[in-house]
């Protein structure tokens, strides 16, 4: 079975209004793919569905082949800890930790203990960040905030990385490091779902989408023109 | 989640420790009152067990506080004649007396012992209060070179003590009672009679009065159980120039003022801790919206609601946990400071509680007051666990 996460006509409504309408994808393992459209045309809404952080109106939602249309909140929350790892619009780091214990605090809840300090460490060492373990958030750039936020959604090696505008205020070298860690995980069996309004790290991946109107249309690239 | 919980309330100390120090206040009072409050009530039960004396008859005019000569020791240099004991012993609804002869405030050879220490010689052929321990100790009636010790008698030696130049061979010290007793050194008639006797500072009191061997300090009186205690002090001073005191009078008195006194104290520890707990829930029913992003963080991590009520329920345990045994740190201090005060300007009877008692109560206030902090975020744990996940992607930033 290669497909990770599948969406089946997935909708969303807040009241009257439509977010998203009978979208439907799958992702399957090794592959990218970028979700691009307008600020507020619902992509950050489709990323949290997909995220098992809110459920859609109607439609199916099936990771690894499960529905998780029939699970509780606990079962949804394990379902987020073994087969999703999350890079935030903002770097999302909690204040009171270190750099080390950010990246290891999905750790704590899932309870995978083992060696997973020394994991974390090499992370942070392969993301130009040892000698940063020991700083707080408010001591960091952000640049490395966004590569420790990156290291910590790596962390437990999940099979779905999804990242929301993970680029976002970079500037262009470091927009490129960052998309660079990204993709990697794509090489390593992950499956990745970016939504980005930078076209450059778009153009990255295997398959990018347009959100217009709370419909998903894949964007067909001509390579030979470009 | 343990290191999560103590990093968070770190970085947060100033309100941490605002709660940590209004819970440690509270906290202090409580406890230190309800230590004095239980060394008094033991005090009280002690004497009346252990002294037996129902009522204590003083010379007329002596001017020292029944008080502070029932429980604090003081020495009472006024005498009266030996013959008053026949007297009174007649009085109707008496069931038995016997008179004591107190010397002077003392000091040891080597170290002083204190001015609060006197020496009390008793008679050995009416005496019921050191009958226990002579008991114990296998004698009927103590020597001249023999002293029974007030619990709260210091010595530094085993068996021997030295007081104005002599050594007395101790034979027992005596349990404590919550009375004059403890500070007392308990010698035979004899003996006290010629320790003063060679004292030149009562020379004045022997040409007025007549010698020792002629008089006594104060008569102990046990009533019969049917009688008429009012009646037997009216009687009693019929007889002669007497002051009677009637011990549980003086003991009710004490009792009242110290229930007054543990009711305003202790209330105002009760309501320092409650609005210190009112603070804790306000604390973190705000923290609880104030900090839904970082919720909806651990959710996305793949952590449950109860994972969060728990983080919640666990930094509010830290906080009262922490407070509470600073404060019973600081009331162990505020009770010793306090007694120091409250003996400075009011006797009463006293025993020190039990270490079992103190730890017993240690305990217990910290178990209810962890409890209780843990209670006081239930409401806002109940709350954050029921957070939506998707605020992670749609809030600001964090705190």
């Amino acid at each position: 079975m290669n497909t990770l996460l599948e969406l089946r006509n997935i909708e969303k409504k807040y009241g009257d209004d439509v977010i998203i309408s009978k979208v439907s994808f799958t992702l399957a393992k090794g592959t990218a793919i970028a979700i691009i459209g307008h600020s507020g045309g619902g992509k950050t809404t489709l990323l949290s569905i997909m995220g098992l952080l809110q459920r859609a109106t109607s439609g199916n939602v099936l990771v690894d082949a499960i529905d998780i249309g029939g699970l509780d909140s606990y079962q949804l929350a394990n379902l987020r800890g073994q087969y999703l790892g999350f890079v935030f619009q903002r770097a999302r780091l909690i204040n009171s930790l270190t750099a080390l214990e950010n990246v290891m605090a999905p750790a704590w809840f899932i309870r995978r203990g083992d060696k997973i300090e020394q994991q974390a460490k090499d992370l942070l060492e392969r993301f130009g960040l040892s000698h940063r373990l020991d700083h707080k958030p408010q001591e960091l750039s952000l640049g490395q905030l966004r590569r420790i936020s990156l290291a910590r959604a790596l962390l437990l090696k999940p099979p779905i990385l999804l990242a929301d505008e993970p680029t976002n205020d970079l500037d262009p070298a470091l927009a490129k490091e960052v998309a660079e860690c990204l993709l990697t995980a794509r090489t390593e069996g992950a499956g990745v779902v970016i939504v980005t309004h930078d076209l450059n790290l778009a153009n990255q991946t295997d398959q990018t989408f347009h959100l217009e109107n709370g419909t998903l249309k894949p964007i067909i690239y001509d390579n030979a023109a470009s | 989640m343990l290191l999560l919980i103590w990093k968070s309330l770190l970085h947060r100390r100033l309100q941490s420790l605002t709660i940590v120090g209004s819970i440690a206040v509270g906290i202090a009072i409580v406890f230190s009152i309800l230590a004095v409050y239980n060394g008094v009530s033991s005090g009280m039960e002690l004497s009346k067990q252990r002294m037996g004396a129902d009522i204590v008859i003083v010379p007329f005019g002596e001017t020292l506080e029944p008080s502070l000569l029932l429980f604090g020791g003081a020495a009472a240099n006024s005498y009266m004649p030996k013959e008053l004991v026949d007297g009174v012993r007649a009085v109707k609804g008496i069931h038995s007396v016997t008179p004591q002869f107190f010397t002077h405030s003392l000091s040891a050879d080597c170290h002083d012992i204190g001015t609060k220490n006197r020496m009390i010689g008793y008679d050995p052929t009416s005496d019921w209060i050191l009958a226990p321990w002579l008991k114990k100790a296998h004698k009927t009636e103590l020597k001249d070179d023999e002293v029974i010790l007030g619990a709260k008698v210091p010595v530094w030696a085993q068996n021997k003590i030295s007081i104005l130049g002599k050594w007395y061979n101790i034979i027992a010290i005596a349990e404590e009672t919550g009375t004059t007793l403890d500070y007392s050194l308990l010698v035979s008639m004899n003996e006290a009679r010629r320790v003063v006797s060679s004292d030149g500072t009562l020379k004045k009191v022997w040409d007025r009065m007549g010698p020792p061997s002629g008089l006594i300090s104060t008569i102990l009186v046990k009533v019969d159980n049917d009688a008429n205690i009012d009646k037997v002090v009216s009687d009693i001073q019929e007889v002669g120039l007497m002051k009677p005191i009637v011990a549980a009078e003086v003991k009710k008195r004490i009792a009242d003022q110290f229930t007054v006194f543990a009711i305003l104290i202790g209330g105002i520890g009760s309501l320092t801790v409650l609005t210190s707990l009112l603070h804790l829930f306000s604390r973190f029913y705000t923290l609880t919206w104030e900090r839904q992003a970082e919720w909806g963080l651990y959710l996305a991590f793949g952590a449950t609601g109860r994972d969060i009520g728990l983080v919640i329920v666990g930094e509010a345990a830290v906080v009262s946990l922490t407070g509470s045994i600073i404060g019973l740190l600081l009331g162990s201090g505020l009770y010793k400071g306090s007694l120091t005060l409250l003996e400075a300007y009011q006797s009463f009877p006293f025993v020190h509680p039990s270490w079992g008692f103190l730890a017993s109560i240690a305990i217990g206030i910290i178990i209810v007051f962890t409890g209780l902090g843990a209670l006081a975020a239930w409401l806002p744990a109940y709350q954050g666990s029921r957070i939506d996940p998707s605020t992670v992607m749609t809030r600001g930033e964090f705190d």
